[in-house]
């Protein structure tokens, strides 16, 4: 099913041009102004850094990864321990925010020894540090290749999950960055 | 002078002229001779034999100046420094050098050229169109006094004097008592021939932050050598264990051909192995070399970056005793300011943000502490009063002491203004300490003066000196001595980058408290704990002070107490109690680094650092920590007794402890359960913590003032009907309106209540208890 057809925020044309009936145009320009790079992204193809979450695969936006670590000594929040923000961890020299995937996404925690890499998200301003158990791959996915995410999911997921993507190992979830960054923003503001 | 000859294009700050304007370089010019004339005029030679070369620095000042305008065309300017010059000239001819109204023209005549250097080049000519009037009146009073001088027959420089025209006395020599005395001449040429460049702060900071990285790189490092070594050790335990087993094979009485090719492939094969033992221990030794090296160079890396942010407290003298002077000229009356401890570090950043709080308290001493002439010859006191500036290191802070030697705090009429402001009924007052007296002087808008002059009472009062020092992480204390004086105490940071600290365990996590907010360290055991009430006491060093867990201040799991414990005691006198935490992990320097700002609502933290082996470390507010002990005592009584309480809940937030008191204790005693919090983030995190009837703010508050916190209130749908109270010093009309504008119930000027008015708003805004 092509989205594009019943949705105008969703854009499938290869040629990048939208397909926009008239009186859609006056949203479509508040929407181009808010949200420009999901669109440019939209249009084109995009890669994404593939890592798991216990036995979830997810997946960000590599653009949006400045970089990977091994996991750093962290200290914990005070009153924060159960928020989606809830330690400082130490990265070559610098203190950065580190934020529970696993909660912020309803996922069951996993042992600490499971915990191989950190990713270190960068959008809008904020900069997050991501424990997950692995990276596997950086996938270059064509947007004809995102399958929709279902319309039916609760939590966070409508806001986060951008869409649904497969490959040989199976289903991996595509979460968009900045969308992750605003969550978290909100967590801790 | 020298360095600017060797290298055409140089100047004698190490400044690159060859891109510059003439005007620009003018301006670069008149920064330097302003500062030589200012020095100069306020600091003239006690030794009358030093008089020659003083003036003739003077001179050479003021004629550098003249020659500089004419170049770039500035006429007024150009006859401003002819007047200087002339001045200076003909006092040397007479031989007299007397401080006068015509200094305080000079000095001025200086602020116009260091006014012009800091203006842009297209700036310059309009700025001295603009002050055309203000030139040629500081021009004539320069010549005027130059030609109604006396001509005496000795130079004099004895009469330099802080005394006003009008009562023209001699009362001795402005003295700065450590501060050198640099001729014009030395003051000029004094930068030497180091280049300095301009570096943003940000530049540094990343600096720093990489230096630190390759610290922490460095310790891995020697992990790393660490694990070599071991490596080292269990491959010669190989190496043995297979000698052994060549041993034993060779010590068999017979050996086919089959055990003998075997012993002899061991043989090569432990030949083998003794040569990579051999590259493994030169390895393992280059490696150690390496590391030695890397790890000296990283931390002289580390300490030269977190040096360039040092300085010492010289550059700022001079415009303390400007400003003293100054007061002096301006108050009518003679007043000598002595600094000692010019030498003492502090962060750049540290001085420029105690300039205005140093300034004020400067003012204050001289325009409140400090008595008429009379009253002092009649008190037996010497005529000029004395002003002293003590800059010193003390466990690992920075104390900047500001004292004078005039009448001293007189506590029983303060005590008086406290009750005629409705601070404090009497019965409440009469109990007051000296200690908590002097915390009214911190109140946004008190005064124990009902006469504002233009130098105090001007708005700016010692509450924004403790709000300014204590944004720095530091804290203010006040002595008195009626009749003796007074004396201020900053207790500072002497770097806002590196705080000496005590490191504790609370939690299985390390968290930091800055030494300069520790009065002492105890063990305690079960033995010295006394219950009172629903609080847990000790009596330590002969006071009795309540014992809080600190894991509980935190919002951690509070470990299962033992028969011994460790307690850091925060605060003094009266707000002084002991924290007990897990463990005390010892004293360390530590580079601070800010918080994220997004997590500026983190109770009780005030900084974060990392320690030398890579683990992060938050530092706590120790102010808050100290001064928050209603909050903690809420705590232990909440977890003493669990039943949900059905009386009227009243959040205060109010940052002055004092009010603070006032008001928690008034609702308490009418039946009201009262949350106190100690600012304006304090506040909307106590609010999100819990549920309230009423919230009382005042507005004036650190972090988030009370007008914001209101609209973050408001903004809340839970929270748009909540009750709000402002209670504040602020009085005018344009104030209660943005009260009221945000949302405010009701507005009460704090000089205008009294427990009576205050409890009939509140049960008329929520009813009875």
């Amino acid at each position: 099913m092509n989205p594009a057809a019943e949705d105008p925020r969703v854009n499938s044309a290869p040629t990048g041009e939208l397909a926009l009936r008239p009186e859609w145009r006056a949203e479509w320009a508040e929407r181009l102004a808010e949200r420009p790079q999901a669109t440019v992204q939209a249009a084109q193809r995009a890669r994404w850094m593939v890592f798991g979450l216990g036995s979830m695969r997810c997946a960000l936006p590599a653009s949006l990864i400045v970089r990977t670590h091994v996991p750093g000594p962290t200290h914990q929040l005070p009153g924060r321990l159960d928020s989606l923000v809830p330690a400082l961890v130490q990265l070559e020299g610098r203190l950065v925010l580190q934020a529970d995937l696993f909660k912020s996404l309803g996922l069951p925690a996993v042992a600490p020894a499971a915990i191989t890499r950190v990713l270190e998200l960068q959008a809008q301003g904020s900069t997050y540090a991501l424990p997950v158990c692995d990276v596997s791959s950086i996938a270059d996915i064509s947007v004809c290749a995102v399958e929709p995410a279902p319309s039916t999911l609760g939590g966070p997921w409508p806001a986060l999950l951008q869409g649904l993507w497969r490959d040989d190992s199976g289903l991996v979830s595509l979460l968009g960055g900045s969308q992750l960054c605003a969550l978290l923003d909100a967590n801790l503001g | 002078v020298c360095a600017a000859r060797r290298q055409p294009g140089v100047n004698t700050m190490g400044q690159d002229l060859s891109n510059l304007s003439l005007v620009s370089l003018f301006r670069a010019e008149a920064t330097v001779h302003a500062a030589t004339l200012c020095q100069g005029l306020l600091d003239p030679p006690a030794d009358p034999g030093q008089a020659g070369p003083w003036f003739e620095g003077l001179m050479r000042a003021g004629h550098s100046l003249k020659g500089a305008a004419r170049i770039v065309g500035l006429e007024l300017l150009v006859g401003l420094a002819h007047a200087l010059e002339d001045r200076i000239v003909r006092d040397q001819q007479l031989g007299q050098w007397c401080d006068g109204p015509h200094v305080d023209a000079m000095l001025e005549a200086a602020d116009i050229f260091a006014e012009v250097a800091v203006r842009e080049d297209d700036e310059v000519q309009p700025w001295l169109d603009q002050h055309a009037s203000r030139i040629q009146r500081l021009q004539t009073q320069i010549m005027a006094h130059a030609v109604a001088a006396p001509a005496p027959a000795a130079v004099d420089m004895a009469c330099n004097t802080a005394v006003p025209a009008e009562a023209p006395a001699k009362v001795g020599p402005a003295q700065v008592a450590a501060a050198p005395a640099p001729t014009p001449a030395a003051s000029s040429s004094g930068a030497g021939a180091n280049r300095v460049v301009k570096l943003a702060a940000q530049t540094l900071d990343d600096m720093l932050t990489q230096a630190r990285e390759a610290l922490l790189v460095d310790e891995a490092r020697e992990r790393e050598a660490q694990d070599l070594q071991r490596f080292s050790r269990r491959w010669r335990q190989s190496m043995s264990a297979l000698d052994q087993v060549i041993a034993r094979l060779g010590q068999r009485a017979t050996m086919d051909s089959t055990v003998q090719a075997v012993v002899s492939e061991l043989s090569d094969l432990r030949q083998g192995m003794g040569v990579n033992q051999d590259l493994l221990a030169a390895l393992s030794v280059s490696h150690d070399r390496h590391i030695r090296r890397g790890r000296l160079a990283a931390r002289q890396l580390y300490q030269s970056v977190r040096r360039t942010r040092m300085t010492t407290l010289d550059g700022a003298i001079l415009a303390w005793r400007r400003q003293v002077h100054d007061l002096g000229r301006r108050l009518g009356r003679p007043i000598e300011l002595s600094v000692h401890g010019q030498h003492t570090l502090i962060d750049r950043d540290v001085l420029d943000r105690i300039e205005s709080p140093l300034n004020h308290l400067l003012g204050n001493a001289a325009d409140h502490g400090l008595e008429s002439v009379e009253e002092r010859v009649a008190a037996g006191k010497p005529a000029a009063g004395q002003i002293t500036v003590r800059a010193r290191h003390v466990k690992g802070q920075l104390l900047l002491e500001v004292s004078d030697d005039g009448r001293g705090i007189n506590l029983d009429a303060l005590r008086q203004r406290v009750q005629e402001r409705g601070l404090a009924s009497p019965e409440v007052a009469q109990r007051l300490s000296d200690a908590e007296l002097y915390e009214f002087l911190f109140l946004p808008g008190f005064s124990t003066r009902s006469a504002v002059s233009d130098i105090s009472g001007r708005g700016v009062g010692l509450d924004v000196v403790r709000t300014q020092v204590q944004a720095l992480g530091g804290a203010v204390r006040v002595s008195s001595s009626l009749g003796q004086g007074s004396r201020f105490v900053l207790a500072l940071p002497i770097s806002v980058s590196v705080l000496r600290v005590l490191l504790v365990q609370v939690d299985a996590e390390v968290y930091a408290i800055g030494l300069q907010d520790i009065e002492r360290v105890e063990r305690l055991s079960a033995a010295d704990l006394l219950p009172m009430g629903a609080q847990t006491c000790a009596h330590i060093n002969r006071a009795v002070m309540p014992v809080v867990s600190l894991a509980s201040q935190l919002g951690l799991p509070a470990a299962p107490a033992g028969d011994h414990f460790a307690v850091v005691v925060v605060g003094e006198a009266e707000q002084a109690r002991a924290l007990r935490v897990d463990a005390l992990l010892g004293e360390r320097n530590i580079g601070l680094m800010p918080l994220d700002p997004r997590l500026g609502g983190l109770r009780h933290v005030a900084a974060a650092a990392i320690l030398d082996d890579g683990t992060p470390v938050l530092v706590l507010d120790a102010h808050r920590l100290g001064h928050d002990q209603e909050h903690g005592l809420s705590n232990v009584i909440s977890e003493a007794s669990p039943q949900p309480n059905p009386r009227k809940r009243v959040l205060v937030v109010e940052d002055s402890f004092t009010v603070r008191e006032v008001e928690r204790q008034v609702l308490t005693a009418a039946g009201y359960e009262v949350d106190a919090r100690v600012d304006g983030e304090d506040g909307w995190q106590g609010l999100m913590a819990g549920h309230f009837d009423l919230m009382i703010t005042d507005i004036d508050m650190p972090k988030l003032n009370g007008i914001d916190l209101l609209r973050r209130v408001r903004a809340l749908p839970a929270h748009r009907e909540l009750p709000v109270m402002i209670v504040s010093y602020k009085d005018s009309a344009a104030d209660r309106k943005a009260g009221l504008d945000a949302g405010a119930d009701r507005y009460f000027v704090k000089s205008g209540f009294d427990d009576r008015s205050l409890l009939a708003a509140v049960a008329d805004l929520i009813g009875e208890p």
